[in-house]
């Protein structure tokens, strides 16, 4: 993987961590033992919508295991940001007015979130939920906009594409803050200011946190490599979504990702997905209409 | 004391969980086959919507397909009327009555176009009671970036054993009917736009008619038909050429090349026979013709009837004039010049009766009496040739033996010339006007052995091809520069030059070759090498 | 953009959706100004309401000129301070045209959301 000054890319994505990338990632949360486990319940869920023919209710009975869960999903379900004009009550009718997948990313959501409750004072958490916010809003506009087959799973991929800095955050403060500093100085992207101090990134931080929560797949790679798109072998719709949402979300200042620069767009992406200037404009007009309607949708979880 | 891996009848327990395991296994492999085979008849007929070519097409697909999906006890398709901006039903399996019972109130419909994929939403209790169904099923249609409306169908499904698999079908039928939707309504409205279109070229009252850059007929319109009696269905396709009478292909032809080099005619006249109805005057305007984005794609004509209008009139009336005046000049000029001529040659007969100064006089009188009535008569020819007013009598001709004739008439000419003609092989006869043409050769044989050195030759030579017929003359005499040779079928035009002042002629004779031949609709040549000579070439067009 | 009753047309309005008669026959396209001559002839063809651009004011009726004047009323100092931190974001990668492009798009959404929430507070 070429890296240039300017152009740092992430660490790449073959399957498996490389030993030396394992001691690295040792040596950053390696001390994380305390990092909580995330409910089995979405676990399960993804395990059985692989199944084409599992029904709501089977679904729906998974997820009302966990009583807290279910309630979370369930007001984020009714929320005005999905807009649904009837109050939906259970899970099972959930699913069939929401589909499988939003519904199971919404459960994702919401244990995630309860997993990364912090008043920590050193670090903006609330700037780095509103960026993750933006860049779920932008995936989803953009998603729509270029008529992916992707809709359904953009919004979760985006929210949680930048899992890792949350990781670093929380468990793996002294790193963190080496990182931090090393922004503030220097003026560079965290991505950056990662692989000079550790030589890996947030990207495989998350991917690793992912693998730990079972998360699907698609979600883990695109965790992974949405600074390095084009290392992508398979799901290469979604991860060059958030690639781009990611970076149009920083464009138009939304949330605060940890540093104050603007990685380079992926030619590559940005000709796979057959983007133009009118294409962006008008979904940076759909992305803030989204941001103001998407404003009850975290404080739901708080 | 059995060992506790047999059950109290001895079987094995192993084997029990065994067959179990099998008919569990059998049952769920047969469950699979019954879902595949429902699944592959929706997408066996999925082709069908693919293919369907109108709204009502499409729906009676989209009935169906939902029907294998859910069994619904009735459907509507909803969309958005941009003029009244509000939901309309525009399709419907109920009665109205049923329409007006099983009703989704707007912000559904709202939240159902805006989704982007399949919804059932369970009926409340009183709804259930209401319309004796359980559920609702909402899918999306968008087509392009805009929702156009939504699908809504009441049924009795579970909703809780919907599965992933029945979600997901929902969409694919959704996604597809929006996009069919859309192909439809872009495709229609272009074929309104189209058909208002057609309406007015057929209504407007001339005729109308296109080519493309190849000379074949596009499309016109039916006043054309008349116009140009010929039918529609037979021309498009065809070249211009092949289809119209060649005078007026011809012209339109020429118009066309006009056209596109930016000389667009307006009211050209040209007058022709319709079988039926006689002589029409055609007043032929041209334009080019653009597709949207300003690429040429051929020649527009539009034809009106002359006769019918007023300058026409006028135009008539003095045409009327100068054909008087014509008539009128032949017989004023011509008389006197007749008894000018009649007297001299009279004096003639008794030359040896003068003085030589006396002859000489009379022969110039004699010889300026034969030029002036030469005049008189070309001028007459060319103005009669001009207006169009000279028609061909047209017979099968054999240009050989004309130009045999013509060449006796010069046997004993002044240059001491020897007109030779080659006996062509094979000469097919043509369809012509034998006095016409008879002149047309007269002219440029006359013209070769009039420009001969003395004691020079002629060479006549035939040749035939493709249909055409060609006559050429070449002489040995003095040539014609180059930068004259594109003038010298004007009229008057005299190659200046002191060598041709004392050569008689009118310096009409090739204006009045070239009107001949082309009213035979053929062309005229001249290659010269000065010095050398020239060879004049009149090609004509078989019969 | 904003729906508005037909007989609220004024001069210079331009419209946000295309307006077709009944029949779905396109009568006016995206983007063309409307003019009040026009009313009469769009009551005639039936059509109520049009949706035009600009956004909802106290009094619903605003020229989108008017209005663009009102969001635009950043004062320059502001402006200038908002420039100068996005185009220092874009330092690194102001050599792609690509990044160049939508630097320039971002900072007119940018400056755009910046100005209303200058103007509504």
């Amino acid at each position: 993987m070429p890296y240039s000054e300017n152009n740092i890319v992430g660490a790449d994505a073959t399957e498996e961590y490389s030993v030396f990338q394992t001691e690295q990632l040792k040596a950053v949360v390696g001390r994380i033992d305390n990092i909580p486990t995330l409910p089995t319940v979405v676990a399960q869920v993804t395990e059985a919508i692989r199944d084409p023919r599992v029904d709501a209710s089977h679904v729906g009975q998974i997820i009302s295991r966990d009583q807290a869960l279910a309630a979370k999903t369930l007001r984020l379900v009714n929320s005005a940001f999905y807009g649904f004009p009837r109050k939906i009550n259970n899970i099972t009718r959930a699913i069939i007015v929401m589909g499988f997948n939003k519904v199971r990313n919404l459960a994702l959501t919401a244990s995630v979130l309860d997993a990364f409750k912090s008043r920590d004072k050193d670090f903006d958490y609330a700037g780095l939920w509103k960026h993750s916010l933006g860049t779920a809003i932008a995936a989803e506009v953009l998603a729509k906009a270029i008529k992916s087959s992707e809709i359904e799973d953009a919004f979760v991929t985006g929210l949680l594409h930048d899992i890792g800095k949350l990781v670093m955050a929380l468990y793996a403060k002294d790193a963190f803050a080496r990182i931090r500093d090393h922004v503030e100085k220097n003026d560079v992207l965290m991505l950056n200011a990662e692989m000079e101090l550790f030589e890996i990134d947030h990207g495989l931080v998350g991917a690793w946190l992912a693998d730990e929560w079972k998360f699907p797949q698609k979600l883990a790679r695109a965790i992974r490599l949405h600074h390095n798109p084009e290392a992508a072998r398979e799901y290469q719709e979604i991860i060059y979504i958030t690639h781009v949402a990611d970076i149009l979300c920083r464009a138009l200042e939304i949330g605060n990702g940890g540093d104050k620069r603007i990685p380079q767009m992926s030619r590559t992406v940005w000709d796979a997905l057959k983007l133009n200037d009118t294409t962006i404009d008008s979904c940076m007009t759909e992305i803030y209409e989204g941001l103001d309607k998407a404003k009850d949708f975290l404080d739901l979880l708080k | 004391m059995q060992p506790h891996n047999h059950t109290c009848e001895g079987e094995p327990v192993a084997s029990i969980k065994a067959k179990s395991a099998e008919d569990g296994a059998r049952h769920a492999i047969g469950e699979l086959y019954e879902t595949l085979e429902k699944h592959l008849a929706f997408y066996k007929r999925m082709a069908k919507l693919y293919s369907a070519q109108s709204f009502t097409e499409s729906c009676e697909q989209l009935k169906t397909l939902l029907a294998i999906l859910f069994n619904y006890r009735l459907m509507k398709v909803i969309a958005w009327d941009a003029a009244s901006h509000a939901y309309k039903t525009i399709m419907s399996t109920g009665t109205p009555q049923e329409d007006e019972v099983f009703r989704c109130e707007d912000v559904m419909l709202e939240w159902g176009a805006e989704s982007h994929s399949a919804s059932i939403v369970p009926l409340e209790e009183y709804e259930q009671r209401a319309l004796g169904v359980c559920s609702m099923l909402i899918l999306p249609i968008r087509g392009g970036q805009k929702p156009h409306g939504v699908i809504v169908a009441w049924g009795n499904i579970d909703p809780t054993a919907s599965s992933r698999l029945l979600m997901q079908s929902l969409d694919i039928l959704s996604k597809a009917f929006g996009g069919i939707l859309e192909n439809i309504t872009v495709t229609q409205r272009y074929q309104r736009t189209t058909n208002i279109m057609d309406d007015i070229i057929e209504s407007v009252p001339h005729a109308i008619l296109a080519i493309g850059p190849d000379d074949r007929v596009l499309t016109c319109n039916r006043n054309a038909e008349f116009l140009l009696d010929f039918k529609r269905a037979f021309v498009i396709g065809e070249k211009l050429a092949d289809v119209l009478p060649h005078s007026i292909a011809e012209t339109m032809s020429r118009l066309a090349l006009s056209a596109i080099s930016g000389n667009e005619a307006i009211d050209y006249e040209l007058e022709y026979e319709l079988p039926q109805s006689g002589t029409v005057t055609m007043g032929i305007s041209t334009s080019e013709l653009h597709d949207k984005d300003g690429r040429p794609r051929g020649v527009l004509f539009i034809c009106r009837d002359m006769s019918l209008s007023r300058e026409v009139q006028k135009l008539r009336e003095l045409d009327q004039m100068k054909n008087e005046f014509v008539h009128t000049v032949s017989h004023e000029l011509k008389t006197p010049l007749t008894a000018i001529m009649g007297g001299s040659e009279i004096l003639a007969e008794d030359k040896e009766q003068f003085t030589p100064q006396q002859r000489e006089i009379l022969d110039i009188v004699l010889q300026n009496s034969h030029r002036l009535r030469e005049l008189i008569n070309d001028l007459l020819d060319l103005s009669r040739l001009e207006t169009g007013r000279l028609s061909l009598e047209r017979m099968p001709c054999d240009l050989y033996a004309l130009a045999q004739e013509v060449a006796c008439m010069f046997i004993n000419n002044q240059n001491h010339c020897e007109v030779g003609i080659r006996e062509p092989k094979d000469l097919p006869i043509l369809s012509g006007d034998q006095e016409k043409l008879k002149q047309v050769l007269q002219n440029i044989i006359g013209n070769a052995v009039k420009y001969s050195p003395d004691g020079g030759s002629v060479a006549v030579w035939f040749e035939a091809s493709d249909g055409k017929l060609s006559v050429n003359v070449k002489d040995h005499g003095i040539g014609i520069p180059k930068e004259h040779l594109p003038f010298i079928w004007d009229k008057f035009y005299r190659v200046d030059s002191t060598t041709t002042a004392n050569i008689d002629g009118t310096g009409l004779g090739l204006a009045i070759t070239k009107h001949i031949v082309e009213l035979h609709g053929g062309t005229v040549g001249v290659t010269s090498e000065p010095g050398c000579g020239s060879t004049f070439t009149v090609t004509l067009p078989a019969a | 953009m904003r729906k508005i009753q037909t007989m609220d047309i004024e001069d210079g309005m331009v419209l946000a959706e295309e307006v077709r008669d009944n029949q779905g026959q396109v009568l006016l396209n995206t983007g063309d100004k409307l003019r009040k001559t026009y009313i009469s002839k769009l009551q005639a063809w039936g059509v109520k309401e049009v949706v035009v651009e600009g956004k909802e004011t106290a009094q619903g009726n605003e020229s989108p000129a008017a209005q663009q004047q009102a969001d635009n009323a950043l004062p320059p100092e502001m402006e200038e301070r908002i420039m100068a931190r996005i185009t220092r974001r874009f330092a690194n990668v102001i050599d792609d045209p690509l990044m160049r492009s939508l630097m320039a798009i971002a900072a007119k959404h940018v400056l755009a959301r910046a100005a209303k929430k200058y103007a509504g507070r």
